[in-house]
């Protein structure tokens, strides 16, 4: 449904040329959530402006819809741009508009008839709750309520691809909840492909099929969001499913923790483990085949894409280095991320 | 007050009210367009033109910088040109309006400023045409801050109109100055200013129930 295809933008400023997109390529199927994250000044913005044309790339291709829209005239891109509905960090609703009217904007500006018009509006407004709010302002609303009229504005001319431009970081958690819902809840009903970017873990682990970690302008890791946080590759990815997910082990470990095994010291192990194997009876198998106590710090299970990923510290203590490193052997042969944080006395 | 005298402060107040609404009219009608034409000139913008933008400003700014009571008498060739006559009320109206023209364009130019620029976004993102944007978006979005600008213009329009005495346009301030300044009739005086008072809050007062009525920005 959106495919990026080599996508180069430069900013020229008054210092040294900023390579905001560098040679960044992406594709999202048809009724898809894809996610795009990274830390601020990545790309992101710069990124999704591109799809609709809103920054033109200096190089690359920009597929929606079956058209390169690099390639229309303004008419044509005008009309390619109504199947592509955006929201954004800021709602950008008109003020001096009701919610009603902010809603019918798009209608109005592709020509429709009054009575057209009510008659899509209306749905929309009940599709995103406002229907008792159709005649307040703007100003009269929830900043959750204002990114409702945004995505009843931006469903308005029945695009195919919605694109979301930050859209929960100016809202607290649990409106962030309520909006993610709604959004999950249109690609549902209405099979909406949807190109988001946001910087929160958060948004890619409740809403997103697929993820894309940008850094420096380009993607520097990408697939289905289980995969990214059951075995991040890049040292980035990594920082970013850590962050999102684990809580931080306590400051009384962390401070005797050695880099270097030595006599005396047991391996801290960190163990990531997804789906079934969450009840795999692996731990009192190591204890009872290897004679090693398994002496765990924390453990915590995650739901991801509706499939539990599980993370847990533990400390390893056997008789000796060597029975160690036997054990924890046998462990990395298992289908477990298995990753040796460092060694501690007991 | 005889009634001779009564007689001229009514026929003084529609003079100066012809003068005002004809040009005020007329600056707004003329104004506007040249606000938007600035606006959407600058670098940066839907129609940028360096140049064509950069001919505006200092155009507009020298018209500005000259003192009414001197262009109304420099321009009396172009008023004869324009109007057939270069005294009168209505031959008053011509410097009235070239007065108000770069004034509202100024006005306009810098309500359109205040339009976040996210809304220009969101309403290119839904396809919106250029003159779309600005009629449905910039125009719309900047009215309460147009009608306090207009507002603001009509009432130095009023200012203004006391001037035209000088090319023979009458008015309330024409009569104020013959009748009582050079005459010292005092109840004259008076009267013209209480009116020109009255006139003044009249207009602020429509213009600030007209801001209430487009501003939903408070509540
Ligand atoms: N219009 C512009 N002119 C010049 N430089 C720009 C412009 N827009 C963005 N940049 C630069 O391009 C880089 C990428 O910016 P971008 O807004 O895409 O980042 P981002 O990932 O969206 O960051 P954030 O999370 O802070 O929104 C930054 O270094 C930024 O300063
Ligand atoms: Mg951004």
């Amino acid at each position: 449904m959106i495919s990026l295809k080599h996508l180069v933008k430069t900013y020229h400023g008054h210092g040294a040329p900023v390579h905001a997109v560098c040679d960044v390529s992406l594709d999202v199927a048809e009724g898809r959530i894809y996610g795009v994250i990274g830390a601020s000044g990545a790309g992101k913005s710069t990124l999704i402006r591109c799809v609709n044309l809103l920054e033109r790339p200096d190089a690359g291709e920009v597929w929606v819809n079956g058209r390169d829209l690099l390639t229309l005239t303004d008419a044509e891109l005008r009309q390619a741009r109504r199947q592509i509905g955006m929201i954004f960090q800021h709602f950008n609703l008109l003020s001096t508009r009701s919610v009603f009217d902010n809603v019918a904007l798009p209608l109005e500006l592709a020509g429709l008839s009054r009575s057209d018009i009510v008659a899509r509006v209306q749905p929309l407004l009940a599709l995103t709750g406002l229907e008792a709010r159709a005649n307040h302002y703007p100003a009269q609303l929830s900043g959750g309520q204002k990114q409702r009229v945004a995505i009843a504005r931006a469903l308005a001319s029945e695009p195919k691809v919605l694109l979301c431009d930050e859209a929960t970081s100016a809202l607290d958690p649990e409106t962030t909840r309520s909006i993610l819902a709604l959004l999950r809840d249109i690609n549902e009903k209405l099979g909406l492909t949807i190109l988001l970017i946001t910087h929160e873990m958060d948004v890619i682990k409740t809403l997103c099929d697929e993820v894309a970690l940008m850094e420096d302008g380009a993607v520097v890791e990408r697939g289905p969001v289980q995969a990214f946080f059951a075995r991040p590759q890049s040292a980035t990815a990594k920082r970013f499913v850590q962050a999102a997910l684990e809580r931080p082990l306590p400051e009384t470990i962390l401070s005797r923790l050695q880099s270097a095994p030595a006599a005396g010291l047991d391996p801290l192990v960190r163990i990531t483990y997804v789906g079934g194997q969450v009840d795999a009876p692996v731990l009192s198998h190591l204890s009872r085949e290897f004679g090693v106590d398994v002496n765990i710090l924390s453990s915590q299970i995650e739901l991801i894409q509706h499939q539990p990923l599980g993370f847990m510290v533990a400390q390893v203590e056997a008789q000796d280095q060597p029975a160690a490193e036997t054990a924890l052997a046998w462990l990395q042969q298992q289908e477990l991320q298995v990753e040796v944080l460092g060694y501690v006395s007991r | 007050m005889s009634a001779a005298k009564l007689d001229l402060l009514t026929s003084s107040l529609w003079e100066t009210l012809y003068m005002v609404a004809v040009s005020g009219g007329l600056g707004a009608l003329l104004g506007i367009p040249l606000g938007i034409l600035l606006y959407t000139t600058k670098p940066g913008r839907m129609l940028q033109n360096h140049w064509l933008h950069r001919l505006l400003g200092i155009v507009i700014n020298a018209t500005r910088s000259v003192p009414f009571i001197i262009l109304l008498v420099a321009i009396i060739p172009f008023t004869r040109w324009i109007v057939g006559t270069s005294i009168g009320t209505t031959a008053a109206i011509v410097p009235l309006t070239l007065g108000a023209i770069p004034f509202v364009a100024r006005i306009t130019e810098g309500a359109l400023n205040e339009v976040p620029g996210g809304l220009i976004e969101a309403a290119q993102a839904m396809g919106a045409t250029p003159w779309q944007i600005v009629r449905k978006v910039l125009l719309a979005e900047a009215m309460p801050g147009l009608i306090h600008g207009l507002t603001l213009m009509l009432i130095t329009l009023i200012g203004y109109s006391a001037m035209a005495g000088a090319i023979g346009g009458g008015g309330l301030g024409d009569l104020g100055i013959r009748y009582g300044y050079q005459r010292f009739d005092s109840s004259m005086m008076i009267s013209t200013v209480v009116i020109l008072i009255v006139l003044v809050q009249l207009v602020q007062s429509l213009g600030d129930w007209l801001v209430r009525r487009y501003d939903h920005t408070r509540h």
